[in-house]
């Protein structure tokens, strides 16, 4: 095994999901005709990170917004990672912005502040009483799991 | 959060992958070798993304399988040194609080400020203005990465522990995380989702 490059590019939650989907149902297309048995440590990872993504902002976005957004950020000098992490977390409230976006008040106004909360919330539109609600049962065999 | 790594292995494909298309047979093997896995320096492997190169395949004297020379990108788990993350608490434990992904650990000195252990609830409460904030269980948390530790957990370099001598060859290994990443909750906008209204 030899690594050619370790950073060959970043990729956001929503490009992950996408991509684990994708492989599913391929797959699960395979299977109809019983050629390929699915690897156990594959199926684990691939379940966990499913669980994760499904309850994070990016279960509902699509590559037109994150487009839209992209291009709606441009007129602000932001690094890519922050970029990244605002189309990951998709933030709400100012405290949360100014979380991801580093030394805003050097580089920023308050009112563009609130003008990249529009944007955010404008480009990717989402039913925040749904998410709300959401529970996972799941979750709490493994939390018994490793308290013992 | 996550990010590709371009990397080169021979795969070995045994003649029960024949049937399977090259392609698909080669995604098979590279997602048994690697999905779940954490590289060295690297990260944690989540899955295949897409082949960039593979060779003709190559039959050894005296043995039924083929080899491909693969150039292949893998999805990979490794947040970066102040990236923001959210999770779910885990536990808690008189040294900090646990994270979603097993491995994700805050140690007390990087909670917010007047934080303390309710022993009698074994949870951490936050101490702000006299008001008692409870870090429960299974609460959404949000927290940034302060620093990630690598571990070689080959057998070679495991420590042994004293004194103990079983068959079973786990038992005989310190539990020790090959990929952990220690985090912090202190600051504005950090902590229990509920804290800052989001």
């Amino acid at each position: 095994m030899e690594i050619l490059k370790v950073d060959a590019a970043m990729l956001s939650n929503y490009e992950v999901m996408a991509l684990l989907n994708d492989q599913k149902a391929q797959r699960q297309a395979n299977e109809v005709a019983g050629t390929r048995e699915v690897a156990e440590n594959l199926r684990t990872v691939e379940f966990e990170v499913q669980k994760y993504l499904s309850t994070s902002p990016c279960a509902t976005q699509s590559p037109e917004q994150i487009a839209a957004l992209k291009t709606a950020f441009s007129k602000y000098e932001l690094m890519k990672v922050e970029l990244l992490q605002i189309l990951n977390l998709r933030p709400k409230s100012p405290v949360e912005l100014l979380l991801v976006i580093e030394e805003f008040e050097e580089r920023f106004t308050m009112e563009s502040c609130d003008d990249m909360l529009r944007i955010i919330a404008e480009c990717l539109p989402r039913d925040d009483d749904e998410e709300m609600g959401e529970g996972d049962g799941g979750e709490e065999q493994q939390v018994d799991e490793d308290a013992a | 959060m996550f990010n590709l790594a371009e990397i080169k292995d021979t795969i070995k494909i045994e003649p029960s992958g024949f049937r399977k298309k090259k392609s698909q047979a080669i995604t098979d093997e590279i997602n048994r070798k690697y999905a779940n896995k954490v590289l060295q320096d690297i990260g944690l492997c989540i899955a295949m993304h897409d082949i960039l190169y593979a060779s003709e395949g190559f039959i050894h004297h005296g043995d039924g399988c083929s080899y491909v020379t693969v150039h292949f990108r893998m999805v990979i788990f490794r947040p970066f040194v102040g990236e923001i993350l959210t999770g779910k608490i885990r536990s808690c434990n008189p040294d900090g609080v646990r994270g979603f992904f097993d491995d994700i650990f805050i140690p007390y000195s990087y909670l917010q400020e007047n934080s303390e252990f309710n022993a009698q609830e074994q949870v951490w409460v936050w101490m702000y203005d006299e008001n008692e904030m409870f870090m429960d269980l299974d609460e959404d948390i949000r927290f940034r990465v302060e620093s990630e530790m690598f571990f070689d957990t080959s057998p070679s370099v495991r420590p042994k522990k004293e004194g103990v001598d079983t068959p079973d060859l786990s038992a005989n290994s310190a539990k020790q995380a090959p990929y952990s990443l220690t985090c912090s909750i202190h600051g504005d906008g950090l902590g229990l989702f509920s804290w800052w209204g989001t």
